[in-house]
This record gives C-alpha cells, sequence and structure tokens, in this order.
C-alpha cells in the first residue's frame, strides 16, 4: 500500500501530473496529482524522508534523464517541476524539523546583467528534488550576493546561470571573486550559450548541458 | 566586389571573390566610438556613426544593425529596462494571463520611440553606403518569441501544454502581425535584407513537433511579407538546432543565422543548396575570450567545412560581447580575406 502510494507520487512527478483539477497530462486526467497523494502519504504517516527518497526523487530522475536524452522539452519539464513544487510545499515543515534531511545546499542564480530565469528555475526545481536545499538568489545577481548567502550557508554549491553571450562573460568575474573570497568553494555553470570549454577558461569546477548531468554531479561530490 | 556584391551574390549561391563577411557587433561598435547603450539607442545619427566607424577599422562587407533585441516588445508594452551600459531587457511579461488577450488592443508598433529611431539609423546608413555595403536592419522577435515575452518565458512554456490551441494561435496571430509591421517599416529604410530571433522555439526549449506546430507556420508568414516587401530575410535561431534545420527550410528564409553548437557538418549537408549560411563563430568562447589563435583555429576550421559552398557568410554565431579585442575580430576578418 504504502509502496503503490509512493510509486503513484512518482508517476505524478514524471509525467506532470500536479493535481486532481490539471487537465494535463490527458491519460490521468480527473486522477490526483501529486498534491492531493503527498499530502495522503503524510497523513497515512509515511516518513516524510521516504516520501522524497522513494516518491520524489526517482520520479525527478526520470524527468532528467528524459530531458537529457531529449524525450521531453522545457514545458514538460516544467509542468513535472511544478508538480514537485506542490508535493514540496507539504515536505517542507519536515524539512525545518529535522524529520527529512536534504543532502547539502545549492545556491543560484542568473549572472549579474542577466534577466533570463527560465533555465535557473528548472535546475533549481530538479535540484531540490533530487533532495537539496537550495537558495535562489534571482537574476541579475553579482558576486557579493553568491559571497554572502556562502557565507549564510557554509559549504554551499554555486550554480552561475546565463542566457546570453554578452552576460555569460560576467561568469569569468563572478567566479574569481567567490574563489578569492571563500576558497574550495565550488562553482557550476550553466546556460544556452556555455560550454566546458568556456568553463575551463573562467576557473569554474562544472558545466552541466541539461539539469540531470549537475544533479549527478552533486550527487557524486556528496557521496 | 564590393561588400554588397559578395552579400548579395552569397544569398544566391553565386561565387564571391573572397569569403563575405557580416559583423553582429554593435555592442563593440558603440564601445569603440565611446558611446553607452544609453547614447546608442536614443540617437539614430549616432548609431550610423558607430557603424561606420567599425566598418572603416575591420572592412567588413554587411553591417547587422541591432538595437537592444526587446524593441518589438516594448513596441507592444511589455516593461523594458534601459541600463545604462547594458542593452535593454525585459523580465515580466504584460500579459498576466493567456485569457488577457481579448484586451489587448490593436497596436501601431511605429508609433513607438525606439522604433523610429531604429529606422532612421538604417536609413541613414542604406543612404550614406547605397550599393557598397550590405544593410541588414534586424527587427527583433519572431511571432513564438514575441509571444514569449509577451507572457514571461516559463508562463508561454506552459501555456503551449495548458492553453487550448485556438488561445494559443490568437496570440500568436497577435504577435505576427507585431512583427509584420516591424519587417514592412524596416523594408521601407532602403535596407538590404530584414531578420527576426526565434531562439525560444529551438529545441533548448521546445520540441521539433511543437516547433511545427507553434513556431515554424509563423516564421513563414513573416517571411512572406518580407519577400513581398522585396527585401531578403534571415531567421536566427541560437543554440544547437541540428534537430529542426530541415523544418526550418519550410520557412523559405533564405539564409538561417546559427550559433557555434549546432554540428556545422549537419548544417552543410542540409542546407547548402537552397539557403545561406550565416556564422557561426562562438562569440564569446572564442572571439572573446580566446587567443588569436584559437580563433584563427576555429575561422579555418570553418572555412574549410564551407568551402564548397558559395551560400555562406561569416559571422559570429549572436551578438558579440562588448569585450572582445580587436586583434581577435581582425583575426577572424583577416583569416576570411586569406582563406579565398
Amino acid at each position: 500500500m504504502e509502496q503503490e502510494l509512493l510509486q503513484k507520487i512518482s508517476e505524478c512527478i514524471e509525467f506532470g501530473k500536479i493535481n486532481i483539477a490539471s487537465p494535463y497530462p490527458p491519460q490521468m486526467k480527473g486522477q490526483e496529482g501529486a498534491d492531493e497523494l503527498t499530502f495522503k502519504a503524510l497523513e497515512q504517516g509515511i516518513n516524510p524522508q521516504d516520501i522524497l527518497t522513494l516518491g520524489l526523487m526517482p520520479g525527478m530522475e526520470k524527468v532528467g534523464r528524459n530531458f537529457s536524452e531529449k524525450k521531453i522539452f522545457v514545458p514538460q519539464m516544467l509542468m513535472s517541476a511544478k508538480a514537485m513544487g506542490t508535493a514540496l510545499l507539504h515536505l517542507k515543515p519536515h524539512f525545518l524539523s529535522g524529520a527529512a534531511k536534504q543532502k547539502g545546499t545549492f545556491i543560484i542564480g542568473t549572472v549579474l546583467g542577466d534577466l533570463h530565469d527560465i533555465g535557473k528555475n528548472l535546475v533549481g526545481m530538479m535540484v531540490e528534488g533530487s533532495g537539496y536545499k537550495v537558495i535562489d538568489l534571482g537574476v541579475d545577481v553579482n558576486s557579493e550576493k553568491f559571497i554572502i548567502a556562502l557565507k549564510e550557508n557554509p559549504g554551499g554549491v554555486v550554480g552561475l546561470s546565463a542566457l546570453l553571450t554578452t552576460t555569460m562573460t560576467n561568469m569569468e568575474l563572478i567566479t574569481k571573486e567567490i574563489k578569492e573570497a571563500i576558497p574550495g568553494t565550488i562553482v557550476t555553470i550553466g546556460g544556452a550559450p556555455v560550454n566546458e570549454d568556456f568553463c575551463r577558461k573562467i576557473g569554474a569546477d562544472n558545466y552541466s548541458p541539461n539539469p540531470q548531468g549537475l544533479v549527478d554531479f552533486l550527487n557524486k561530490k556528496n557521496a | 566586389m564590393n561588400g554588397y556584391e559578395r552579400i548579395s551574390a552569397a544569398l544566391k549561391g553565386e561565387k564571391t571573390d573572397k569569403v563575405p563577411v557580416m559583423l553582429h557587433n554593435f555592442m563593440m561598435a558603440a564601445k569603440e566610438q565611446g558611446v553607452s547603450m544609453t547614447q546608442y539607442r536614443n540617437n539614430p545619427k549616432l548609431i550610423a556613426e558607430c557603424f561606420i566607424a567599425s566598418v572603416d577599422k575591420y572592412k567588413f562587407d554587411g553591417i547587422l544593425v541591432d538595437i537592444d533585441t526587446v524593441t518589438l516588445a516594448g513596441a507592444v508594452g511589455v516593461p523594458v529596462d534601459f541600463p545604462e551600459n547594458d542593452p535593454a531587457r525585459t523580465h515580466s511579461g504584460n500579459l498576466e494571463n493567456l485569457e488577457d488577450f481579448v484586451n489587448l488592443k490593436p497596436q501601431k508598433i511605429e508609433n513607438y520611440k525606439y522604433i523610429q529611431i531604429w529606422l532612421e539609423a538604417v536609413r541613414l546608413l542604406k543612404e550614406y553606403y547605397k550599393d557598397e555595403i550590405y544593410v541588414r536592419g534586424n527587427c527583433d522577435q519572431a511571432p513564438f518569441s514575441l509571444a514569449s515575452m509577451m507572457r514571461g518565458a516559463q508562463n508561454w512554456m506552459l501555456d503551449l501544454m495548458l492553453g487550448t490551441d485556438e488561445q494559443l494561435n490568437v496570440l500568436l496571430d497577435y504577435c505576427t502581425d507585431g512583427s509584420s509591421q516591424f519587417i514592412r517599416l524596416m523594408a521601407q529604410t532602403g535596407c538590404d535584407m530584414v531578420s527576426n530571433g526565434d531562439s525560444p522555439a529551438g529545441p533548448e526549449m521546445i520540441s521539433p513537433e511543437m516547433y511545427l506546430k507553434f513556431a515554424m507556420p509563423y516564421e513563414k508568414k513573416i517571411v512572406d511579407v518580407a519577400h513581398q516587401a522585396g527585401v531578403a530575410y534571415t531567421l536566427h535561431i541560437c543554440g544547437n538546432t541540428d534537430v529542426i534545420l530541415e523544418h526550418m527550410l519550410l520557412t523559405g528564409a533564405d539564409a538561417f543565422e546559427l550559433d557555434y553548437k549546432t554540428d556545422i557538418s549537419r548544417i552543410y549537408n542540409t542546407i547548402r543548396n537552397t539557403t545561406s549560411l550565416i556564422g557561426n563563430i562562438d562569440p564569446s568562447g572564442v572571439l572573446a575570450l580566446g587567443t588569436v589563435d584559437s580563433v584563427r583555429k576555429k575561422t579555418m576550421e570553418l572555412l574549410s567545412l564551407y568551402q564548397h559552398s558559395n551560400r555562406f557568410i561569416l559571422n559570429s554565431g549572436c551578438a558579440l560581447p562588448s569585450s572582445t579585442p580587436s586583434e581577435n575580430l581582425k583575426m577572424m576578418i583577416e583569416t576570411a580575406r586569406e582563406f579565398r
């Protein structure tokens, strides 16, 4: 029974079924979604940690893999992320109380001069759904804001996002200033115009072309 | 051959004396003249002077007149932020719900100040260069991308899943009207080419199936408007467009401007006989941050791969950062001039 419910939650995440009212996906129309089922799972006394690791995370991993294999694209991924978001709202009090543990902290922002956030938001949702605490600094973020967030969250990994060829160059200075202020900080970068070569040039530690790649990187670091 | 002749020939698939070069360098051009973005976007004469100085310095064939990339969005009511030293940008849309389109007023984009400044800058450049240098007036977003700006990118992506086809098509028709108006106005300046960007419609964002349904048909309408107005048309999509190159051919665009993430061999095999390639050197990783040697190497690789097609115009794949070293840009152009 517990396993069945967790499996259903996982499917809601995988297919982007937010709640009973949502018409998407068509094959799940009229069924309970991640919202109702997560609430039900908690009501039934299922451990919040299990809901996260056996319900949400497997679903999110499938989403990540499907996205990186180009089986789904941003719209579908957003639906899955929204489904996961509603589930996490139910779980958040349990993170705060320590009943469910998160694997680490990820601090993300779109770099100075850039206001694009869709990529950043997707990555943030995926990383959160993979069991990490995510601090989203928003857009147009300078080095100082990242450094403040790192000081408040020691050991956090930083994610820099940029969508423009003209703003990605700001990643170099931000990476440098973060590493000077807090040596040893891990900086990962992402965004449509960046690549592995650019990552190496600017002294960042990791480039992931898709959110699942970043989750894999974080999990490896955490292992 | 002069610049105008080289690019015109490349668009027709005819041989040229040298590799034609067009530059997406508005930010660099402004910076090299000591002009801030605020000064640039408010003064058509200054815009023209920046490009004239750039042509004098780098001796390239085609000018790409670009200003801010959110001018059309501003003209249809999207809130725009105007930094002093960076291009203008939008963050949120002006349509809170997809249903709000019924409240949209018919638009006349020529009433927007920055549209008029842009048109005047192109007019001045065309008057100055006549048939000596090729002048391309960029026209910001194609309909899908404009809809994305009006709704906000994330909302628009969700609309594609939760909206009805009717709702989506009505907004796309509205945006097609806006884009078409800009194209017609730009054609009247006497420019040689117009263009739009549609990067949110690329495979980094949506599936090829969604591109075929919600982007390509509207791009095609805009291409038709451009051709009816007597100007060539370039479609610009950033990111890896490998899987939609054949679909893009359905638009009838004269040229595709593609960035370095699209596989050049695939581009060559798919479009070389019908559509010109404008691009596709990495503007940031290679031109802005690379060494002179790496610029030469990457340019030679591209030129070698494309040497058997006349339908080629060298450019960076997207806008050059203002910090691009002058010597890097000179090397790219010098490499092209020496190649052929």
